[in-house]
């Protein structure tokens, strides 16, 4: 057995025999359990607590952590290790989901295992650190025993990645989705009910097409679709444009061009829409203004398509930026000058090599600003007007009068099938070709210098945008200084003391402000998620783009799945999932920072597959061939090959984590009160000054928590010579 | 080798961290978990009252109370909240008729308006009310001077031509403040002429906005000439100072009671009855006023705020909270309203 | 540079690999014995460098075993196996200085650093690149950036080094430089070298032993000369050299050798276990020669349809009845004209009898 495999044993048995069962009232880092260890069952380890407390079903767990033990001397070449090990991994993995399943807080969970075994007077609780270990433990000499096999490359950390992934996935994404999408085929009491599914998923406020003959809006399908397409080709648009500037100009302003286009992202949710209102309203200031300068009357437009196109436009611009920016930057500049001495002009360059090559990247810019328009509902909400989306409708069939559930369900797997149709469309449209521009050959090239018209195109459309933020911007900054955004603008600091306010007091600081305690946790939640979130996600990206294996293109669907059900429906899952043993983490930080986790993972696996598809693949293969393991490689030749798209995944989890809203307002509890869910209370009590200072104040936190991963992870070094002032790496602010 | 331990472990790390980085909540006695509805002022004004007069420690999770019975609804098989305060009847009746609230009989029932009394003997005394609002719209004096309009007095002014394209009200599918316009107008004019009137008033909508009480916000900025929502949201943006008048409708109205529940299952029973009693007391309910909350109080001897809308000069009609709360009714309502109201052409 | 005793470093049995439909390997046997550089030769997709990365473990082997020094790594992964790669790309981590890059290996291998500052000098040094340690790959030119490449791979001390096409990126003139070089360096340290190239040139001058492959199997394997001068069929006489093929026909067997017919010339060849009967003879273009005086003894008769210049030789096409002929001269001081008839004779060597 190998050392690895024998550890992990080890960390079974650890589980098993000494740490606590059960989850602890006292929390992960409380170890107030100490004073009832062993003896008390709400502390006992697994072991003890089948023997003395009568969990006796806790008790055939020691088999498949005593088998291992047999063949711990055994060669790794023998094939009885493998054997032993497949078979303890999945039999004790499989045994102890299976107990902790079904028994719950009631005895048996299922009315079938209480006809076969009889009634139960006894219950258990949520999993804790016990069972966590004794599962990991058998889920790592499970993949040691596959990898022992020959399976991909009898590479055990491939394997065991490949493992834990999949695991994650199926527990945090398709277990608690699948709780919610059963009841698309059920009525409001539970009971089967296909006819009614069909019913909701035909409906004419689905799929009619009203709107062409005179009535206010078409069939919310439609109505997202339309949206989302718009967004998907608008966002990637711009943000080419954006990158193009960046990476390809001499443009002076760089830095305060990327700081603009980043401010949108890291914007909660609302305050986009709210400003747009301001400005471009009935009695918007520049609808005013339009009215008394050239005499344009005042309408509604900006209520519906349009408001919501322009508002999520600006909202996610700087994620296809983002996208955008590694990959215009790693197009091998051999490359284009290869094709510049082949007599191609530059726009002939551009078009035909430059353009070409990124494809991943626009590819990937696209299907991000499609997902994120459908799974939008903050902006449609303050600016839809008569425009209904699946977004806001699949929230109010849960929260509004209908208390329909099944509709939402419906409806999300009408939204699940445009964002996976998005999903192949773009692979099929990347097709086979190969897109690697980074490779082991130093390169020393000079990115060829955009065409003439292609520059002003450019900064047709990046500049007159980033003033437009700016101003945007300006007017929410301003909106939390004054008594009353749109009514009293003397200047205030009230809303600030309101919210943030800190006396100091003989006992020390008290932080007095009503905003001190959801800000802190939000903090501290989206500073743990982040690095979690970036890490599943390039290690999911590192394993789809490198690693053969059966069943990986229903593993990469499986991932973006979370990504592609709106927020609304994931809070609801979460809770049906998580709020009952065996995983009982409602309530808790823990759930906020799966769900972030899960749900803004794909977009660092976006990323990092949008780049690792420009790494050669033989830079990690000598990696490899020197001797280093595959983890190695990951963290000293692939990750700071990817630090750009690195940054993109930390940049965007965290400030996902700080912004989100739909699925965060079922899963935030009285401990773990998030900044959004807040700000939205506050929001919908009309109290703006509040919400504006406290979102500027996330919004100065999230700038400096960027620049610090920045200085984090650092700039990619490749010894390129540099165009004009133009600095490499991948800062993506 | 010693590095390949090290890359297992880091994974096994980070799965460990993910699974359990934090703390988990405290579930001991004497505490209170309370889902509150209201805003949030009014959630924390209450809370520090209560904690001050009990002792018990209040976790207190703000939530809209359409989003706080989809997670009671949720939560039902392992319930995480004691208490449910505040917010609009609906969805309590909604929980009380799907057995997620608890019987509780409060010995303060006897000192509320006959009103508040009768919506609990029709739940089953799953929920009782704490406070009512009356329904109907407000105003933006500055749009109606611009535009030349006529000041509106009843619902009949608001199907009027004149107000084309002036008028905004929720939707009644997202918003239970509309749910309640609609079932208003059903129970005041007979389900059939209510709808006409639905279809009448549809030629004048600008906009069916989600949230019940977006319209009046419009109408406070200029958006809109008038937003029908509850008086109460109406007078908050009065006293904001926002331009705006309200309108109490000349043919009489419908209201909400915002009421309170405990939930089935709850861990800290105790600590929320006692809330439950508290929260009917005179004290407690003139708390409102502090939190800029103009509804008017259901205990009888609770003296409502100065600016609360004057009931004496509401005509309320006879809201018949058991039938229009069901959900059968509802649904059937919603569907309608959905097929017959918000297809036409404007 | 660890290993049991035995002189078979590399051995494969009966290999196979698949890529969905495609084979890439069929059945692959073959030993490589210590302080050889064996050279896997053919066209492109004949399987050489999936042999290759089978043998470094970046393919798996579907079935067969592979044995590296002796022990058995057909499971192992690249990491664990005792092999270096230099890549066709070199594939230098474009984020680390040359020292960095070589000292990888080293570094990952967690040897103490002052170890590894004295083994990269040293490498380096063996390579001609002292003092460069703290360039960037992209600051250096392409034959630097390969001798990064090798000694990456040579700091390791691995039991086998693996070349992939290593000198397909650089020009004509650098490309016998570095090929002279790595064969310098290979005999100096007695190093185990798995070699790949599509250059037959390359390939005959660097190696002890050629593996010529084709359609995923062996063609032949043996020293450059053997195969230059004893290719096992048409295939190996055309990749290795040039030759003309011609039909004959055997007369009889005498002894060791056959008595051959080609075109009404008699000759003995090593009968090299053909039997009596038509078969194919490869004919060397040096084999031929040509004279335009009339010749006595056994000749055949042609005449000259092109006749090329190159500085040290003459290349001529001869028509004959053996069909068009390749031929190469080196008396350059008197070439024949292009129209001229011309008697063709047969030298003792470099004719050999070959399968269809």
């Amino acid at each position: 057995m190998t050392r690895t495999a024998a550890l992990w044993l080890a960390v079974g048995w650890v589980g098993y025999a000494l740490l606590p069962w059960y989850a602890i009232d006292g929390g992960f880092w409380g170890f107030d359990w100490f004073s009832g260890y062993p003896a008390e069952l709400a502390s006992a380890p697994g072991l003890l607590a089948g023997l003395t407390q009568g969990r006796i079903w806790l008790l055939p767990i020691a088999l498949p952590l005593l088998a291992p033990v047999l063949v711990l001397r055994a060669e790794r070449s023998d094939p009885r290790l493998a054997a032993v090990l497949v078979a303890a991994g999945a039999l004790g993995f499989g045994y102890t989901l299976l107990q902790g399943f079904a028994i719950g807080l009631n005895g048996w969970s299922w009315d079938s295992f209480e006809a076969l075994f009889g009634p139960l007077a006894d219950r258990q609780f949520g999993m804790g650190y016990g069972a966590l270990l004794v599962l990991a433990a058998f889920l790592f000499l499970f993949s040691h025993g596959l990898a022992a096999r020959g399976l991909v490359g009898g590479d055990a950390f491939v394997v065991g990645s490949i493992a834990l992934i999949v695991t994650l996935v199926v527990l945090f994404i398709f277990w608690p989705i699948s709780r919610v999408l059963v009841s698309a085929v059920q009525d409001n009491a539970g009971h089967f009910a296909p006819a009614l599914f069909l019913a909701k998923l035909l409906h004419h406020s689905v799929w009619g097409l009203d709107c062409f003959a005179g009535s206010l809006t078409c069939g919310v399908a439609w109505n997202s679709l339309v949206l989302a397409v718009l967004t998907g080709l608008g966002t990637t648009i711009l943000g080419l444009a954006f990158a193009l500037v960046v990476t390809r100009t001499g443009f002076r302003a760089k830095r305060t061009l990327r700081i603009l286009t980043v401010l949108p992202i890291i914007t909660p949710p609302f305050v986009i829409g709210l400003a747009v209102i301001l400005l471009f309203g009935r009695s918007g200031a520049i609808t005013t203004f339009l009215d008394w300068a050239i005499g344009i009357p005042p309408s509604r437009w900006v209520y519906g398509l349009p408001g919501v196109w322009f508002a999520q436009m600006l909202a996610f611009t700087p994620i296809a930026f983002l996208v955008l920016i590694g990959v215009a930057e790693g197009v091998s500049p051999a490359m284009e000058e290869a094709a510049q001495t082949l007599r191609a002009d530059r726009w002939r360059v551009f078009t035909t090599v430059s353009l070409p090559l990124m494809r991943p990247g626009l590819a990937n810019a696209f299907l991000l600003g499609f997902i994120e328009s459908l799974a939008d509902f903050g902006n449609p909400m303050v600016l839809g007007g008569n425009f209904d989306v699946l977004a806001t409708e699949i929230f109010f069939a849960i929260v509004g009068a209908q208390h329909d559930q099944g509709r939402a369900a419906v409806l999300s797997i009408v939204l699940l099938a445009f964002t996976l149709s998005a999903f192949y469309a773009q692979r099929r449209w990347l097709g086979r070709r190969t897109y690697v521009t980074l490779t082991g050959k130093g390169d020393s090239g000079v990115h060829a210098r955009l065409p003439e018209r292609l520059t002003w195109l450019a900064y047709g459309l990046a500049v007159p945008w980033a003033a437009l933020t700016a101003v945007i911007y300006g007017m929410i900054m301003f909106g939390g200084f004054v008594e009353l955004w749109g009514l009293k603008h003397t200047l205030t600091l009230r809303h600030y003391i309101e919210a943030f306010s800190v006396e100091f007091t003989q006992h020390g600081i008290l932080w007095s402000g009503a905003a001190w305690n959801s800000f802190w946790i939000t903090l501290w939640i989206s500073a743990v998620s982040a690095p979690l979130t970036a890490a599943v996600g390039m290690l999911t990206a590192y394993v789809l783009v490198r690693q053969r294996f059966a069943g990986k293109g229903a593993f990469e669907f499986g991932t973006m799945l979370s990504f592609a059900i709106p927020g609304t429906v994931i809070g609801v899952s979460y809770i049906l999932a998580f709020n009952v043993p065996p995983i009982e983490i409602t309530g808790t930080g823990v759930i906020l920072v799966i769900c972030f986790i899960f749900r803004n993972m794909p977009v660092g696996l976006r990323a990092g597959i949008a780049a690792m598809s420009q790494l050669d693949r033989s830079l990690d293969e000598a990696s490899l061939t020197l001797g280093a393991g595959t983890f190695t490689t990951v963290r000293r030749v692939v990750l700071p090959l990817l630090k750009p798209a690195m940054v993109a995944a930390l940049v965007f989890s965290f400030v996902r984590a700080m912004t989100a809203i739909s699925a965060v307002i079922f899963l935030v509890s009285a401990n773990y009160d998030m900044a959004t869910s807040y700000i939205i209370g506050r929001v919908e009590n009309g109290d703006f000054g509040l919400a504006i200072s406290y979102s500027s104040v996330l919004i100065l936190v999230m700038v400096v928590a960027i620049l610090l991963i920045q200085a984090f992870v650092g700039e990619r070094r490749l010894g390129r010579r540099v165009v004009g002032e133009m600095s490499l790496g991948g800062s993506a602010a | 080798m010693r590095r390949y331990l090290l890359s297992s472990m880091s994974i096994a790390a980070g799965a460990v961290l993910a699974l359990a980085a934090l703390p988990r909540d405290a579930q001991a006695a004497g505490q209170l978990t309370l889902y509150c509805s209201p805003q949030i002022e009014w959630c924390e004004i209450m809370i520090r009252e209560f904690e001050k007069a009990t002792g018990i420690k209040v976790a207190m999770t703000r939530k809209s109370s359409g989003e706080t019975f989809a997670q009671v609804k949720a939560e039902a098989a392992n319930p995480k909240g004691d208490v449910w305060w505040g917010g609009t009847g609906d969805p309590h009746l909604q929980a009380a008729e799907e057995g997620l609230s608890l019987e509780y009989k409060s010995p303060m029932l006897e000192k509320l308006h006959p009103w508040a009394q009768e919506q609990a003997r029709d739940a089953g005394y799953r929920t009782v009310g704490v406070y009512m609002g009356a329904l109907g719209f407000g105003y933006s004096a500055d749009v109606l001077k611009q535009k030349g309009l006529p000041e509106p007095k009843c619902w009949a002014d608001l199907a009027k031509p004149v107000y084309k394209g002036e008028v905004q009200i929720a939707n009644p599918n997202s918003s239970g403040t509309s749910y309640t316009t609609l079932a208003t107008m059903v129970q005041m004019f007979g389900e059939a002429k209510g709808f006409d009137y639905l279809k009448a008033l549809h030629k004048n909508i600008n906009q069916y906005t989600k949230s019940g009480s977006a319209p009046i916000k419009a109408a406070a900025r200029g958006e809109t000439a008038v937003g029908i929502t509850f008086l109460h949201d109406v007078v908050t943006t009065i006293v904001e100072g926002f331009p705006v008048k309200a309108v109490a409708p000349c043919e009489g109205t419908g209201y909400e009671i915002g009421s309170m529940s405990i939930i089935k299952g709850a861990r800290n029973l105790d600590s929320a009855k006692r809330w439950y009693d508290w929260a009917l007391t005179k004290e407690a309910q003139e708390l409102a006023a502090k939190a800029q909350a103009y509804q008017v109080p259901s205990n009888r001897d609770a003296v409502p705020p100065p600016q609360a809308p004057k009931m004496d000069q509401i005509k309320l009609i006879n809201y018949d909270f058991k039938k229009y709360g069901s959900s059968a009714e509802r649904k059937r309502l919603l569907s309608k309203w959905d097929t017959e109201v918000k297809p036409l052409p404007q | 540079m660890s290993g049991e005793c035995g002189a078979t470093v590399v051995e494969f049995r009966n290999v196979s690999k698949r890529f969905g439909a495609v084979s890439a390997v069929r059945e692959l046997s073959f030993a490589i014995e210590r302080g050889a550089l064996v050279t896997l030769l053919g066209p492109s997709g004949c399987g050489k460098t999936t042999t290759l990365r089978l043998i470094a473990g970046l393919e798996h082997a579907d079935s067969g075993t592979i044995r590296i020094g002796g022990r058995d790594v057909t499971g192992l992964s690249a990491t664990e196996r005792d092999v270096s790669m230099v890549f066709q790309s070199y594939a230098l981590f474009p984020h680390m200085t040359v020292g960095e890059n070589v000292a990888y290996g080293l570094v990952v291998g967690g040897e103490p650093r002052e170890r590894v500052r004295a083994k990269v000098g040293e490498v380096l040094a063996m390579v001609g690149l002292e003092g460069f340690e703290a360039r960037l790959p992209s600051e250096l030119s392409g034959g630097q950036q390969q001798r990064v490449a090798v000694a990456r791979a040579l700091v390791l001390e691995p039991q086998v080094l693996l070349f992939d096409e290593p000198l397909s990126n650089l020009d004509a003139k650098l490309r016998r430089r570095v090929r002279d070089e790595i064969r310098e360096l290979q005999q100096r340290l007695g190093l185990t070298t798995v070699y790949v190239t599509h250059d037959q040139g390359e390939a005959l001058a660097v190696s002890d032993r050629i593996i010529v492959m084709k359609n995923a199997a062996i063609a032949q394997e043996g020293t450059p000369r053997e195969l230059y001068e004893r290719p096992a069929d048409l295939f190996v006489a055309d990749f290795i050299g040039d030759a003309n093929l011609v039909a004959a026909e055997i007369r009889r067997l005498e002894g060791e050798f056959a008595v051959v017919d080609v075109g009404g010339l008699e000759l003995a060849l090593p009968h090299r276990g053909f039997g009596a009967g038509p078969a194919s003879v490869a004919i060397r273009p040096e084999a031929l020669q040509l004279s335009t005086a009339a010749a006595d003894g056994a000749h055949i008769r042609g005449s000259v349809s092109k006749a090329a210049y190159l500085g040290s030789h003459m290349e001529y096409s001869v028509e004959s009845p053996l069909g068009s002929l390749f031929v190469v001269d080196r008396s350059v001081a008197r070439p024949i004209r292009a129209g001229t008839a011309v008697s063709i004779r047969l030298a003792g060597h470099g004719v050999t009898l070959v399968r269809r």
